[in-house]
């Protein structure tokens, strides 16, 4: 076995453990204890509400350390392929994690940390080519321009000169193509929905316009901290956000690509915008887990090189056991 | 083998779990923020409370969006987009300057109709043991403000300035037996522009018993422009310490009495990191300009680097075609 599907194969591994840790600290801790908040005598709630802060806050411990983990491996896993689109994603990548890892220590970093990790969005978008074509990475694509959007945003504001008022049409920009990001996500598989996931996605379209129609305060700032969505743009493209996460998901279901589920649900802890380097590496792991779990056939000679993308029912048994 | 698989897969778990909780009990957070950064350098002199101080100068301002308060009631605000913000430390206290556009004053409140123009800067207190709330903390994780009001610095306390023409027959008692909301502490009635004010949660707001924030502001050619001061360390319970080289968070509140802005009705902005930088402050004063035109170089470059890549694989994979 080499070197390239081992580490693969640890990716594999980790991210289902990785998406539920990551999800765990975002409905205990971003979301639970910011919603307990809102709860009317919540002094009475205080013991429940502690213990649920405590274990939100392990899972999110939990989630760093395997982030850490899976994005050793998936940068690895990435330079071991070979091709020119992984390894100047796995460099990018790698970029980020240093940088991210020094942020603490050299806070004057910020504006690299944000740089990069677009940079290596965009990269890690590029390497899903080889495996699964062109189309399949317009979505990762656009969250690499989201993330590009909130890294100006973050370097005008940094800078002397044009006033902070001046920046949120980029604060819009990075929204807007987020939200496309997950519109065009059923584009991963490169055929289209089935009628079932059309319905799905059609419910979780009505369901996001209803709530974003709706004139809630609370749930706006719940969202806007927690993923960055503010809630400021047409209800419609929310509803199509929506519709196109729930239907990619419902689609890696059905179609037995049940590996892209962690990938979506990072997606989703990971929200738009730059937040921390924390949720930025959950996108970042996601999209190149995106890459590496592309349906692919790997060559007789176990160099770990690429072809082109195949039904799952025709894979060489090698590559069916990664 | 497979004994042996699995207790691998065991080891790396408990490793994973392991690392996790030395990570939770020590407080040690690897991850950062990547919101707006504010860094206070160390001054060469003492700014002092004056907003007008040429120590401000060499120190770069850095822009924070506002939006209007709509998460609790009372709930409104807007009125004022952005503040600019500055900090220094000297001698072992900590210095924030807040500017922003308010074209009209209100610095009196004298009348019930009458709003008075106001800033407070939010910090995650001490014992917060994750970033709290920004709208006034959570029960794990309490907040500290430091609170500005426009019209007790301008000592507009004095009932006859906003009703020229009223009569009192006579009041001869001047102690706080007599002067009943100063005797009950109420905070507005001491005379003192700065509140320092506890919360864990919104409807929880408490006058903290540690008085120890300054501040003093004055009007600017296009609003105000305040600077508070504490030192690093406080007594007060579950209030904020700094330390240079340390970093905490740091939220903002601005009200524009014009507006009949008071309570919940107010702009605020999310959280941005605060850096108490252990260096001198730079010449040029914050970030370097040339940091960030390197920076946006390695953006440009590199996004195209990043197209070039994708094009790269899509005529890779039309050739294996």
């Amino acid at each position: 076995m080499t070197a390239a599907i081992r580490l693969r194969r640890f990716v594999a591994a980790v991210i289902p453990w990785l998406a539920c840790a990551a999800l765990a600290e975002l409905f205990l801790l971003r979301t639970g204890t910011r919603l307990a908040i809102h709860i009317p005598a919540a002094e009475a709630l205080e013991g429940p509400y502690l213990v649920a802060a405590s274990v939100g806050r392990f899972a999110f411990f939990v989630a760093l350390v395997l982030a850490v983990l899976a994005a050793g491996a998936a940068l690895s896993a990435l330079w071991a392929r070979g091709d020119a689109p992984a390894r100047v994603a796995a460099g990018l990548f790698a970029g980020f994690v240093v940088i991210a890892a020094l942020l603490p220590l050299l806070p004057g970093v910020a504006p690299i940390t944000a740089g990069i990790a677009a940079l290596a969005a965009s990269a890690l978008a590029a390497a899903v080519i080889p495996g699964r074509g062109p189309w399949p990475a317009v979505p990762f694509a656009l969250l690499g321009l989201s993330l590009l959007a909130s890294a100006c945003y973050t370097a005008v504001l940094a800078s002397p000169g044009p006033s902070a008022a001046a920046a949120v049409p980029l604060l819009d920009a990075a929204e807007f193509t987020g939200l496309v990001a997950g519109a065009t996500l059923p584009l991963v598989f490169r055929r289209r929905p089935a009628f079932s996931a059309a319905l799905v996605a059609a419910l979780a379209a009505l369901l996001a316009l209803f709530v974003f129609a709706a004139p809630s305060a609370s749930l706006r700032i719940i969202l806007l901290w927690n993923g960055g969505i503010t809630g400021a743009l047409p209800p419609l493209l929310y509803a199509a956000a929506s519709a196109g996460f729930v239907a990619a998901a419902w689609e890696a279901w059905r179609r037995g690509e049940s590996r892209l589920l962690p990938v979506f649900a990072l997606l989703l802890a990971g929200g738009l915008g730059l937040h921390n380097t924390y949720q930025t590496l959950l996108l970042l792991v996601a999209i190149a887990a995106a890459a590496l779990f592309a349906p692919l056939t790997v060559r007789v000679d176990g160099r770990g090189s690429w072809s082109a993308h195949v039904s799952p029912g025709a894979l060489a048994p090698s590559a069916r056991q990664l | 083998m497979t004994m042996h698989v699995r207790s691998r897969k065991l080891l790396v778990a408990c490793l994973v779990l392991l690392t996790a909780a030395v990570l939770q009990f020590t407080g040690v957070n690897p991850a950062a923020s990547q919101t707006v950064l504010l860094v206070a350098y160390e001054s060469p002199r003492d700014p002092g409370l004056d907003p007008t101080s040429a120590a401000w100068d060499a120190v770069r301002a850095v822009e924070v969006p506002l939006a209007a308060q709509r998460g609790s009631y009372a709930a409104g605000g807007g009125s004022v987009a952005t503040v600019r913000l500055k900090a220094l430390h000297y001698g072992g206290s900590l210095y924030i300057r807040v500017e922003w556009t308010d074209r009209t004053e209100n610095a009196s409140a004298l009348r019930a109709e009458d709003f008075t123009d106001a800033v407070a800067l939010e910090f995650p207190s001490r014992t917060a043991a994750t970033v709290p709330s920004v709208c006034m903390g959570q029960p794990d994780a309490g907040v500290n403000i430091w609170y500005w009001r426009a019209d007790v610095d301008a000592g507009n306390v004095a009932l006859a300035a906003a009703y020229p023409n009223m009569q009192v027959d006579g009041y001869p008692f001047e102690d706080d037996t007599f002067l009943t909301a100063r005797g009950a502490a109420n905070p507005v009635a001491a005379d003192r522009p700065v509140q320092t004010l506890t919360s864990r949660l919104f409807g929880y707001l408490n006058t903290s018993p540690v008085q120890d924030a300054a501040g003093k502001g004055t009007r600017t050619e296009s609003g105000w422009a305040v600077v508070f001061s504490r030192t690093f360390r406080s007594t007060g319970p579950d209030h904020a310490d700094f330390a240079p080289g340390a970093r905490t968070d740091l939220a903002v509140a601005v009200w524009d009495g014009a507006n009949r802005e008071r309570d919940g009705m107010k702009s605020v902005s999310q959280f941005a990191t605060l850096q108490v930088a252990a260096a001198s402050l730079p010449g040029g004063g914050g970030i370097d300009g040339r940091f960030i035109a390197l920076a946006a170089i390695l953006l440009v470059g590199l996004s195209g680097i990043g197209i070039g890549l994708a094009i790269y694989g899509a005529a890779e994979r039309s050739r294996e075609r």
